[in-house]
Formats: C-alpha cells, sequence, structure tokens
C-alpha cells in the first residue's frame, strides 16, 4: 500500500498548523485589545472560513492563486510559477479553513486571562514580551493546545477547498480525504476501507488527546 | 513626593484627581466606583489618563502637554491587587524571582531566599499559588511586590477578600512594611478602620473627585462633607435647610444656631453622641422601636411620629438600657455632631 496521502496530509495539517499557530495568537491577542466596533467586524470576517463550504473558499483562493487570478497572475508571469496543482497549494486552503478554530479558541483564552496578571508583570518591570511567553501564555496553554489539536485534526481531514486547488494527482497531491474519495470513484472498496481506517483511528486519537486536555483543565489551575 | 493632576473620562463619572503625596502614606478612601482602583492604575501606568500631569521625586512620569508617558515598567512603582495577580504556573519562588531581574543572578536566589523569610514564607518555595490560602498569597504578592525595589507602593483594596482575622495580621504586617520603606504609599480602601491604622493622611474620593483631603485625626473630628461622614461610620446623617445663622433639623424638630451655615446640608449625628437624657442642649422625643445587642455596645432604633427615618442611638454596654416601646426625651451636644456638605 502506497502511503503516501498519508505522509502528504500529515505534512500539510502540521505545516498549516504552525501558520494558524502563530497567526491565530497574533489576531486573537491583537483582536482580543480591540475597540468593540472594529472587533465585532473583524470577528466575522476572520471567522468566516469555519460556516462557509469548503468549496466556496477554495473558489476565492481560485480567484487569487490560480495562474489567470489575482497574484497567481503575476507569479505566472514573472516567475513562471504555478500554485494551484502542486502538494503546497493544500497549504493555503487548509491554513485558511483551519484559521478560525485556532482563531476562536486563543481568543477565549485570551479574554479570560485576568488583566490584573499583566499589570502586575509591567508594574514589577518585566517586558512585555516575557509577560506573553511566560504568564500570559502558560496561564492559557490548555486553550491554546486545545485550538492547536482542533486546528490539526480539522487540517488533516480537509477536502473541499483542497481538492480543488491542490486536485488530486497520486504521489504528489494526493491526501487521505481526496485518495478515499477517488478509490470510492474507482470502487476499489478494500483499499478505500483501510485509508477509513487509518482516518478514523486519527481522529479518534485527536478527539482523546481533546478530551484529556479539558479534563486538566478543570483539575490544573 | 507624588504629584497627581489627571483627568480620563470614564463610563459613569469623569475623573479628575489632583493631589500631593509626601513620604507619609495616604488613604484614598471612597465607596465602590468612585475611581479609586483607576487613579492607581494611572499612577501606575497601566491605564492612561486623558490628560494632565504626574511627577514623582521630581521626575515626569506623565504629562499630556509634553507628550511624555512613561511605560509602567520605567516607572518602578509597586501596585498590590485585591485578588493578589500572582502569576499561576510559577512557583512562589519563581513568582518573588521574577520582579528581581535588576539583581545579578548569582545573587538572585540568596536575594529572594531572605525577603521569603521576612514575610514567614519559607518553606513554600516550591508552592504553587493556588495551593495557599488567601493571606499566604498576599504575603507573596507584598514580598514580589518589595523584591522589585519600587519608588512608590501603591495597594489596591490589598485585603478585601480576606476574614477579619488574616485582615488584622496582613495589615501589621503592611503597617511594618511602611514603616521601614522610606517612600510615599498610596492605599485605596473603603474600610476607614483600615484606613485610619495605616495612614495618617486620608483623602475622600466621590464620583472621581477628591473632596476631601485631610490628616486622619481632624477627618474623624470634622468630616466635612456627606461622604465623608458616611465613610467615618456615622450612623445618623439627617438632611437640614439653612436659614441665616441657623440650620433646621426638620427630622428632631430642632433648629441650631451656627454661623456660616450657607452651603450646610446636612447633620451628622454619631451614635455615641446622643444622650438618653434631657442634659444636652438640644433635645428630641421617640419611640425606642428596636434594641439591638452587640458584644460591646447595645444600639437603639429611635422612631419618631413625624419623621419616616430612624435614628440610631449607642449605649456602650452596662448602662442602664430603657424598655423597648417607651417614649423617652433624648438629647446631644453641638460639639459632638458634623456640618455637612455635599449630597446624598
Amino acid at each position: 500500500m502506497d502511503l503516501f496521502p498519508l505522509y502528504n496530509s500529515l505534512r500539510i495539517a502540521l505545516i498549516s498548523t504552525i501558520i494558524t499557530f502563530f497567526l491565530g495568537i497574533f489576531a486573537a491577542y491583537y483582536i482580543a485589545k480591540a475597540p468593540r466596533l472594529l472587533k465585532g467586524i473583524l470577528d466575522c470576517v476572520l471567522t468566516l472560513p469555519m460556516v462557509l463550504p469548503p468549496t466556496v473558499v477554495g473558489f476565492f483562493l481560485l480567484v487569487v492563486i490560480s495562474p489567470n487570478g489575482i497574484i497567481g497572475k503575476y507569479l505566472f508571469e514573472w516567475y513562471n510559477l504555478r500554485v494551484t496543482m502542486t502538494w503546497y497549494a493544500a497549504i493555503f486552503s487548509t491554513s485558511i479553513v483551519t484559521f478560525p478554530l485556532m482563531y476562536r479558541t486563543a481568543r477565549g483564552a485570551f479574554e479570560s486571562f485576568d488583566k490584573n496578571l499583566l499589570y502586575a508583570g509591567q508594574t514589577l518591570g518585566l517586558s512585555n514580551i516575557y509577560i506573553f511567553w511566560k504568564v500570559i501564555m502558560p496561564t492559557c496553554k490548555q486553550g491554546i493546545l486545545a485550538g492547536v489539536v482542533l486546528s490539526f485534526a480539522r487540517g488533516l481531514g480537509e477536502y473541499g477547498a483542497t481538492s480543488m486547488v491542490a486536485g488530486y494527482t497520486p504521489n504528489r497531491t494526493a491526501t487521505i480525504s481526496t485518495t478515499v474519495y477517488q478509490l470510492w470513484r474507482e470502487s476499489n472498496d478494500a483499499l478505500a476501507y483501510k485509508w477509513v481506517m487509518i482516518n478514523l483511528f486519527i481522529s479518534l486519537a485527536v478527539l482523546l488527546a481533546v478530551n484529556l486536555l479539558e479534563k486538566n483543565q478543570k483539575r490544573g489551575t | 513626593m507624588l504629584e497627581v493632576n489627571i483627568t480620563k473620562k470614564l463610563k459613569a463619572f469623569t475623573l479628575d484627581v489632583n493631589f500631593k503625596a509626601d513620604n507619609n502614606a495616604l488613604a484614598l478612601l471612597g465607596q465602590s466606583g468612585s475611581g479609586k482602583s483607576m487613579t492607581l492604575k494611572c499612577i501606575a501606568g497601566v491605564e492612561k489618563p486623558d490628560s494632565g500631569r504626574i511627577v514623582l521625586d521630581g521626575e515626569v512620569l506623565y504629562d499630556s502637554t509634553q507628550g511624555i508617558c512613561l511605560s509602567p515598567q520605567k516607572r518602578r512603582i509597586g501596585l498590590l491587587f485585591q485578588n493578589y495577580a500572582l502569576f499561576p504556573m510559577m512557583t512562589v519562588l519563581q513568582n518573588i524571582m521574577s520582579a528581581c531581574h535588576q539583581i545579578p543572578r548569582k545573587a538572585r536566589k540568596a536575594h529572594v531566599l531572605d525577603i521569603m523569610k521576612k514575610f514567614s514564607l519559607e518553606g513554600f518555595e516550591n508552592t504553587y499559588p493556588n495551593k495557599l490560602s488567601g493571606g499566604q498569597q498576599q504575603r507573596v504578592a507584598l514580598a514580589r511586590m518589595l523584591a522589585a525595589n519600587p519608588r512608590l507602593l501603591l495597594f489596591d483594596e490589598p485585603f478585601s477578600a480576606l476574614d477579619t482575622n488574616l485582615r488584622r495580621q496582613l495589615s501589621q504586617m503592611v503597617a511594618d512594611v511602611l514603616e521601614d520603606y522610606d517612600g510615599s504609599a498610596i492605599f485605596v480602601s473603603h474600610d476607614c478602620a483600615e484606613a485610619f491604622r495605616l495612614c495618617p493622611e486620608i483623602a475622600i474620593m466621590e464620583n472621581g473627585k477628591i473632596t476631601v483631603h485631610k490628616d486622619r485625626i481632624s477627618l474623624f473630628k470634622s468630616p466635612e462633607t456627606i461622604a465623608a461622614a458616611k465613610l467615618i461610620g456615622c450612623e445618623n446623617i439627617l438632611t437640614v435647610r439653612t436659614q441665616e445663622e441657623s440650620v433646621i433639623v426638620s427630622n428632631l424638630g430642632i433648629i441650631i444656631n451656627n454661623e456660616n451655615s450657607d452651603d450646610i446640608t446636612a447633620i451628622g449625628l454619631p451614635a455615641t453622641a446622643i444622650h438618653v437624657d434631657s442634659n444636652g442642649e438640644y433635645k428630641f422625643n421617640g419611640n425606642i422601636v428596636k434594641i439591638i445587642k452587640s458584644p460591646y455596645d447595645t444600639t437603639l432604633v429611635i422612631n419618631m411620629d413625624y419623621s419616616k427615618y430612624d435614628i440610631f442611638c449607642s449605649l456602650p454596654n452596662g448602662e442602664q438600657i430603657p424598655e423597648i416601646n417607651s417614649n423617652i426625651t433624648f438629647s446631644f451636644d453641638k460639639e459632638d455632631i458634623f456640618f455637612l456638605k455635599g449630597s446624598n
């Protein structure tokens, strides 16, 4: 059995999770502090990918990065670079789809953070960067970790937007979810079952991790 | 020496405080929501005023006209919170050590252990804050604040979350700290007795403004405003009308002669100032509708036919207590009452 789809899915999910980790936390941290109106608007825009059908996200992405797209056009003209239908095109789609999960869980964690801890740190002369990494992040650790795990899980299962921008090319862009679809179309049920089982196993492991994190959260702090 | 003159628009009112504090501790006394905490936050630099000026020992910390606003890190002002604000994911030792970054790394631990000893925190080095009692947590917070070597100490209702016994112990500890400390200190509270114990000077805050600022003895002798009288625990505050040189207390049916009574709006009548006899200068009759006993004194609740307000009179235990429902003549002397300005 060719394990390329597993490897490809894992690397896409992993890289996307790293990207959304930083972007999501950055957005969450600043939006949690923003004035109410701005917060409301930005919140809607940033959460949109969670409620939109993934095909709509894929459509917008193609409008931007396809060789005729707003940015893709220049990449193609200047560097002869074709971003779509490559394995890393899936990183774009997966990052966008998983971003709201990371952003919303992190924002919830930041909003419930006791501001007096920040003030105490500042009056003690601690730098804002120190306070962020040594006080705020450890205190919000569980919420943020839950966001990471959820993003990773969602990233592994991403299908709609990914199939539009990365397509299905065996050994190049195939992921677990696109492979399952392809195998079903080819009526290769035996192999499809194997991938379905792998998928089930990974999803269960992720949910178990999230539950354990939540339990720790109740017990700790 | 601290000089504060700032304004900041808040939801319910505009904060507009103006005061000076020398090296004596100053208490900011007021009801919750009167702007005390916000004043401290502006001084510490974690909140920014809209305009004004803050100067500490000659150094300008904030000046809106010159565009100066030092970061809280540069101000080196200690701030102690009601909820302790200890870093939950750090041990007691790490919490205190985090404040000692200006001390060379090698000397740091010895320095911290020394401070911990001073605050009887030995043995708690590796304990996390959530395993400590409220009193212990506040001791850690106090130790941590002092470890940063601040130039000014700010206390934001530090004992409000503690029970009476711990409160007394900690307030004694803070009193010791203040005695050794040679900078200014500001102590925010709504508890007058606590403020009196710790601070030689008391300022009363009402709706974002300081209305009275004087030394503690004279504050208790003459509170000046209704808010101040309430805060020092004056039981009976009666609104009055004035007419030339006389103050008309219609609730008691009494007219008191007093010069300069123009802006007087109420009188304060401490429960202990009322005598259960007719020997005082001013007399009134009333029914005793309730008798409340407590360990040290007995409170009589007096009702008058022509007033909807009850008057409270307190007698030290041991004195003869009149019978309930009896109609008695009470009296008081002019020198024992307060003439008050301001509104309710």
